[in-house]
């Protein structure tokens, strides 16, 4: 029969655990003891078993799920100061600048996000901040290579929606910038091209500047432009 | 996990950077979710389970405590949710006996997915303080010293109850499970 500590110490082999002082007193005991080896085969092929069930992936759209449901301060969302890794001068002058160089264009929403959105609207400018709401939808088309689809801008201030109709292969990551706010977006690769709608905080004055990354890295910017 | 990187992401998420939370859910979502997965045994559950964990780990952000280590915090937070999960729906998934005389032994091969099904179904018959501890040392490879923080036990206590559930969970797989 052994004893607690001798059971003590076949555990903590098992779990690798085993102070290299102990070693030796352990293999006496295994060298000594046919129950005490039966106890450590037996745990290790437990061990094995255990260590061998499948590391399931989370469901897709559960990170992006996850920030969706955060309540994120309103501080956070208007001010500036929260977000110091874009919000440097250097940052935004790189992202106007690279919005001008992608090779995406902007063109006339072909497919509706809302029933308001009238022709004239959709062809026009955006409202500003100080008329009346109107409807705004503008798109623009994606050719980054790790990101392709198109990015759309639509519904009246101030509950604006931003639309991803893209087709990615990793989980990405959206940084998009209007009026000065920050908004954060996460998209989950799926068999087919991926379609989500999220509020877009904050009152673009003409553009929404957007980054996409993947694991951190920056897989380019984009710009979409909403009229003068 | 990088313990230093995670310091910093807390560090950042505090003064508002919402990025670096979503660091965080990209870096902790995988363990949290199998965590819950292995605890309840449902995928919707293990789902919501991670969301609130996440949830809660943001709105008590300000109260974690940097001398421990944000993989501690985070995965007491996910066990604790997912007891109570368990608590609330009072419907865990046992294996039946069937299942358990269904297969061979428990060396089975490791990847093999009778195996492995054997294998969860047995967890399924333990305890959940039990279960937990298998949940904490195999699916997220934690030490005794972090089992202790996490638990919020002694070192001791920590031996003692993975002991005991391997015990359980030898039984169940040689088909004597209790419940």
């Amino acid at each position: 029969m052994l004893d607690n500590h001798q059971i003590e110490l076949v555990h903590a082999d098992v779990d690798g655990e085993l102070p290299a002082g102990q070693r030796g007193e352990l293999s006496r005991l295994l060298l000594a003891n046919p129950e005490a080896r039966a106890l450590h085969d037996e745990l290790r092929r437990l061990s094995r078993l255990l260590d061998g069930l499948p590391k399931l992936d989370p469901p897709a759209g559960l990170a992006s799920a996850v920030l969706d449901g955060i309540p994120w301060p309103q501080a956070a969302r208007s001010a500036a100061p929260a977000v110091s890794w874009w919000h440097t001068a250097p940052r935004i002058a790189a992202a106007m600048a690279a919005g001008a160089l992608l090779t995406a264009t902007v063109y006339q929403l072909a497919r509706p996000f809302g029933d308001d959105v009238d022709g004239s609207e959709v062809s026009g400018t955006m409202a500003s901040p100080a008329s009346a709401p109107k409807a705004v939808a503008r798109a623009l088309e994606l050719n980054l290579e790790q990101v392709k689809g198109t990015v759309a801008v639509s519904g009246s201030l101030p509950a604006r929606t931003i639309d991803f109709d893209v087709a990615i292969a990793v989980p990405v990551e959206v940084v998009a910038i209007a009026g000065g706010v920050e908004n954060l977006y996460q998209l989950e690769p799926s068999a087919g091209r991926v379609r989500r709608s999220f509020r877009l905080e904050g009152k673009p004055d003409h553009a929404v500047d957007l980054e996409f990354y993947a694991a951190g890295t920056s897989l380019g910017r984009a710009r979409v432009e909403l009229g003068p | 996990m990088n313990e230093e990187a995670d310091g910093r992401l807390v560090a950042r998420c505090c003064e508002g950077d919402r990025r670096a939370f979503a660091d965080l859910v990209s870096r902790y979502q995988k363990p949290i979710y199998n965590a819950a997965m292995h605890m309840l045994h449902h995928t919707e559950d293990a789902r919501d389970v991670t969301q609130t964990v996440f949830l809660k780990a943001y709105e008590h952000l300000g109260d974690y405590d940097p001398k421990f280590k944000f993989y501690s915090w985070i995965y007491r937070i996910a066990l604790n949710e997912s007891i109570n999960a368990l608590q609330r729906r009072r419907r865990s998934e046992p294996l039946t006996e069937q299942e358990l005389d269904d297969h061979d032994g428990p060396d089975d091969e490791v990847g093999n997915q009778q195996a492995s099904r054997r294998v969860q179904a047995a967890l399924m018959t333990l305890r959940p303080d039990y279960r937990a501890v298998i949940v904490l040392k195999h699916f997220l490879d934690s030490s005794y010293e972090d089992m202790s923080e996490i638990l919020g036990v002694p070192d001791k206590t920590v031996k003692s109850r993975l002991f005991t559930a391997r015990q359980a969970l030898r039984e169940a797989l040689n088909g004597h499970g209790r419940r």
